[in-house]
């Protein structure tokens, strides 16, 4: 099990070394390193979304509004003096911020079950974008600068941020917390017969998940230096849930996957689009709208062979608690 | 002999349908009790009255004297009543090692950032302890080497005897069966009834059982209450159920002169 962990760190050093030494030695352009930034905040945000609804199986489509929230709030924060020092604590207020969200909503939404739940979270979503949209303390409609430069878009701390979320996020998963939001998830009566408080089983998988939105969104805010309502809508949401449901519900290497090829795909059709546009009939097809046009059928082709998502409820060994692994 | 139960002129009606109808009896300590009685009697609507699935809405009911009516199921659980279903209610895609895994939340009792950081040795000492603990009651129903198996892959009788092992998991001292023995063949229900007189001696648990297979009621049962149309008509000894007149018309029906 040491050298496991060794294993492990090895592999995450390499992932974090490659792309930041190509892109010092000039062999990617910023804007990959850009595109793998943004991979890194999908990554938890999905993550944490498979965790409410993977795991406990709360099917939310209020994301959105838990990633807005924390990335307003930390944006807020770091507005007032941007440097390392508040840096932390803004990123743990906009993560508190949102789970407090979590647990507000989801105190009385959470008896709802399945699509009433849903389109309640959506209601939320909703509801945080007016909101958000007449605060004048943030911009408002016209969206919220902030005066970041460069400091924080740094690889390593899109990188590092990831991997310590997900590291805590699976060790939930893999304990018995993450037991007893699975019971919920199979069978409600079941689980209340072995004495589970389902209720507070359900809010804390959606507090837990809110917490880790909220880290995800400061970490679009830094990625992106500059807050929009129309970006925590709920379209944003079911980009998410498109990522979570690619992957595999239950999943949570599943939504990195998903996180991951959502990314390809979106990214590689612009790259593709490039060079389409020597070829005639092809370039005309290729121009933005139908980028997406592409990228669904890509989906609709994901799911009719892999409606399970693509790790269809399993996980990667590696990804797995050594305790409960060994069985 | 102390009383566990107490179900104490207990009502539950469904609109106009009285499912549970004054029904009074006592479980004692130590007892293997048995409710029997035909279809549609009433028999898992008590049983839902007391792990609070349903509130009844007359009457009280007692576990060591107090009053449980009202309290949320989970509740009612922990506090130390477990139950099967008569349809069976596993974690069906959940693995066998799982489903018991599950009930013992309180043998992996340790908090979020321990579970989260891993930082203390809390989480890892306690998962050990749980599985340690799996592993003994598997081993009790002879499922340990099919743990990793997914449950619902499990022959029938053996998913009830996990749904029992998964109710022992809590450690009730009142562990309440809803039809065990329903869809067993006799050599699965003889075994059963033996395994469930290992849980009274063994573990001194009072057991509290419905049942339809009068063979096994009349084998391990110390005391029988019966139901018919939601009302109590008999309560007594296996021999003086089995004779009693009321008891044979309820199964077996009236002749139509006598009862007109």
């Amino acid at each position: 099990m040491r050298k496991r962990t060794l294993q492990m760190l090895l592999i995450l050093l390499i992932l974090f070394l490659v792309p930041q030494l190509l892109y010092n030695l000039g062999f990617i352009s910023p804007y990959i390193l850009s595109v793998l930034m943004e991979l890194c905040f999908f990554a938890v945000s999905a993550v944490s979304l498979n965790l409410v609804f993977g795991i406990a199986g709360q099917f939310s489509l209020g994301q959105a509004a838990f990633m807005g929230t924390g990335a307003y709030v930390f944006g807020y924060i770091i507005n007032r003096s941007p440097n390392w020092v508040v840096f932390v604590p803004a990123l743990l207020a906009g993560g508190l911020a949102a789970a407090s969200l979590g647990y507000l909503v989801g105190l009385p939404t959470l008896r709802l079950k399945g699509d009433y739940l849903g389109i309640a979270t959506l209601a939320l979503n909703q509801i945080f974008v007016v909101v958000i949209q007449n605060l004048n303390a943030v911009g408002g409609a016209r969206g919220y600068i902030l005066n970041l430069g460069q400091t924080f878009r740094q690889w390593w701390l899109f990188f590092g941020l990831a991997v310590i979320s997900i590291f805590l996020m699976r060790n939930v998963v893999y304990s018995s917390w993450g037991r007893l939001m699975v019971a919920v998830r199979e069978d409600e009566i079941a689980a209340e017969s072995v004495g589970i408080d389902t209720t507070k089983a359900k809010i804390w998988a959606f507090v837990i998940g809110a917490f880790f939105a909220g880290i995800a969104g400061a970490m679009s805010a830094v990625y992106s230096s500059f807050l929009h309502p129309s970006s925590f809508n709920f379209i944003q949401s079911f980009n998410y849930m498109v990522m979570v449901i690619l992957g595999g519900l239950g999943s949570l290497s599943g939504s990195l996957l998903g996180a991951g090829i959502y990314v390809a795909l979106l990214e590689g059709f612009r790259i593709a689009k490039d060079y389409a546009s020597y070829i005639p009939i092809l370039g005309a097809i290729t121009q933005n709208e139908y980028r997406i046009v592409f990228f669904a059928l890509a989906l609709i082709l994901i799911m009719l062979y892999a409606p399970k998502g693509l790790m269809g409820g399993r996980e990667f060994s590696f990804f797995k608690g050594k305790e409960l692994e060994r069985k | 002999m102390k009383p566990v139960l107490e179900f104490a002129n207990v009502t539950v009606s469904f609109g106009g349908l009285k499912a549970v109808n004054d029904v009074s009896f006592t479980v004692y300590e130590g007892q293997i009790f048995g409710l029997i009685g035909p279809n549609g009697a009433g028999k898992t609507t008590a049983f839902n009255a007391i792990t609070g699935f349903y509130k009844p809405d007359k009457g009280d009911i007692l576990f060591y004297g107090e009053s449980i009516v009202g309290k949320p199921t989970w509740w009612i659980s922990r506090k130390g009543i477990s139950r099967t279903f008569q349809n069976i209610r596993l974690f069906k895609n959940l693995t066998v090692l799982d489903n018991v895994r599950i009930a013992l939340h309180q043998t992996a009792r340790y908090g979020l950032f321990d579970a989260a950081a891993r930082l203390t040795p809390r989480f890892a000492t306690r998962e050990e302890e749980v599985l340690s603990v799996s592993a003994e009651l598997l081993q009790s129903v002879g499922l340990y080497d099919e743990k990793d198996k997914i449950a619902s892959q499990l022959p029938y009788g053996k998913q009830r005897e996990l749904e029992i092992a998964r109710a022992l998991a809590l450690k009730p001292k009142l562990l309440l069966l809803d039809e065990p023995a329903a869809g067993m063949n006799p050599t699965e229900t003889r075994e059963l009834a033996k395994y469930i007189k290992e849980i009274r001696d063994r573990l001194g648990i009072t057991v509290f059982v419905i049942e339809h297979h009068m063979d096994l009621v009349m084998t391990i049962c110390e005391e029988i209450a019966v139901m018919d149309f939601g009302v109590k008509i008999a309560q007594g000894k296996p021999e003086d159920i089995k004779n009693d007149p009321r008891v044979i018309a309820a199964y077996l029906g009236q002749e139509v002169e006598e009862s007109a």
